[in-house]
């Protein structure tokens, strides 16, 4: 099938050179640092401040990595070459996310453990339903993300223009983000917390088919 | 201000003014862009 | 000059006379709220105000899907102006918001719905317009700002969900409901939003003008 060579491209071309999950991690990690450094807080406070901010990082990692990723394509023109095969376009919309999506699940279980120990956080968590809502928050990031990266990628400034349009766009992700991590931490049952669930597969879907839609406009010189 | 007008004139006054000098910024750019295209005109 | 047309500069003066009405409807038509006296009314101006910014976006959103299907220019000026003039709008309302809420609630700023959508599509305009000045290739650069204004509308009702669920103690600041105002509001109210409604309009048509003869066009349109 199309799609699954598509990822297949994907994952090859970054398993060769482990560019984007170096970039991501490395970044990652001097957030992290810096984040500890402007903090002198009480452990109370950044404990509670712990899921906003481990999902802010996350975005500022997200925005280097899908934009190092459609910058790959920039380079000797390839997304010419893609665009002139007979594919439908929606699905290099979809085979980026997804593997941004691999990607960034990758590099968040990896992150996971500087995370609290550089932060001290001390937190029990029960762990299903964590995992579970962290990928449905990582696919929806990445869907989000890839389409505006496909919109902002040709101009000339898509380093600044790509982080100005995402975030506006993505501000009820976050929300969402946070709230869902927030009240698993604090062991809230689903009932309080599925109304965000519920949003972020609205986002999912209206994003997705958007990109699906558009993307052939978007990629057109 | 216990009756508050103050608050309320200057809202009024900025979006009365923030329309009049649209359309005077608009009226400006039509005239320079008119006088542009009959000299492209004169040019050719 | 547009306004050497007839029916233009006719149009033009009912707008003018509408204005000077209403607002002297507003000065000394409406009635004097206890309390808030005369910061109430600068509600006849905000939400009028709100109202046309919106729908300055959903027609922008409009003419983007009908660009992108006929690939008339005519759609994308009528795009831009409707960009233009919403975003104009829109800061009316992000400045006037917070002057109302200075007297009534006491803080500038809260994280009600409305706000909260009202600047975050100011901001994806935003990057609306720096993609229409720095983006490059001007066919492309259409396609493009016509997406962006899609997308931009296809996210009010998400962004607006997501924070109404976020903190529900903010909610205790009472919205304003319209159809439980009395009459002695509800009327002037209205006329208001009909005359804003009227203006828009006349704008809209002025700035189509002024956009489509510019023939030299630069990106700076």
């Amino acid at each position: 099938m199309d799609l699954l060579k598509l990822i297949n491209k994907e994952l090859r071309a970054e398993i060769l050179n482990k560019e984007i999950i170096i970039t991501m991690l490395s970044f990652g990690l001097s957030i992290i640092v810096i984040i500890s450094f402007t903090s002198n807080l009480s452990k109370q406070i950044i404990e509670a401040y712990a899921p906003g901010l481990f999902w802010l990082m996350i975005l500022f990692v997200t925005v280097l990595g899908v934009h190092r990723s459609y910058a790959y394509e920039k380079e000797f023109n390839a997304i010419d070459l893609i665009l002139s095969a007979p594919i439908d376009r929606g699905l290099i919309f979809i085979a980026k996310a997804l593997s941004g999506f691999i990607f960034i699940t990758l590099m968040q279980a990896l992150i996971v453990f500087p995370y609290f120990i550089f932060l001290s956080i001390d937190i029990d968590v029960n762990f299903f339903p964590l995992i579970l809502s962290t990928l449905l928050i990582n696919l929806t990031l990445m869907f989000v993300s890839n389409l505006i990266s496909g919109i902002s990628m040709r101009a000339r400034i898509s380093e600044i223009l790509f982080p100005v349009l995402l975030f506006p766009l993505i501000s009820p992700l976050i929300i969402a983000a946070t709230n869902i991590t927030n009240s698993i931490i604090n062991q809230a049952p689903y009932i309080e917390w599925q109304v965000w669930i519920y949003l972020l597969i609205s986002i999912l879907i209206v994003f997705g088919l958007s990109g699906y839609a558009l993307f052939d406009f978007i990629l057109e010189e | 201000m216990y009756n508050f007008f103050n608050y309320f004139f200057f809202t009024y006054l900025i979006v009365l003014l923030s329309i009049i000098l649209w359309f005077s910024y608009n009226l400006k750019l039509e005239k320079k862009i008119r006088l542009k295209n009959v000299k492209d005109l004169e040019d050719e | 000059m547009f306004y050497e047309n007839k029916k233009n500069l006719y149009l033009l003066i009912v707008a003018i006379f509408l204005f000077a009405l209403n607002s002297l409807n507003i000065f000394y038509g409406t009635p004097m709220v206890p309390d808030q006296h005369w910061a109430q009314k600068i509600f006849y101006l905000h939400v009028p105000s709100a109202w046309v910014g919106f729908l300055s976006y959903f027609i922008a959103m409009i003419s983007g899907f009908t660009f992108l299907s006929t690939k008339k220019d005519k759609w994308d000026i009528i795009g831009t102006a409707c960009a233009e003039i919403g975003t104009l709008f829109m800061s009316l309302v992000l400045i006037t918001g917070p002057i109302w809420a200075t007297p009534i609630w006491g803080k500038p700023w809260i994280w009600e719905p409305r706000l909260t959508t009202t600047l975050i599509l100011f901001l994806t305009y935003v990057g609306y317009f720096m993609m229409r000045s720095f983006g490059g290739n001007i066919e492309r650069v259409k396609k493009t700002s016509a997406v962006i204004a899609i997308i931009a509308f296809l996210n009010v009702p998400i962004i607006f969900f997501s924070v109404q669920f976020w903190s529900p103690e903010l909610q205790s600041h009472p919205q304003v409901e319209m159809n439980q105002q009395p009459t002695g509001i509800l009327i002037p109210f209205l006329i208001s939003l009909f005359v804003f409604s009227f203006i828009f309009f006349v704008m809209l048509s002025y700035r189509k003008y002024v956009i489509s003869i510019n023939k030299n066009l630069t990106n700076n349109v």
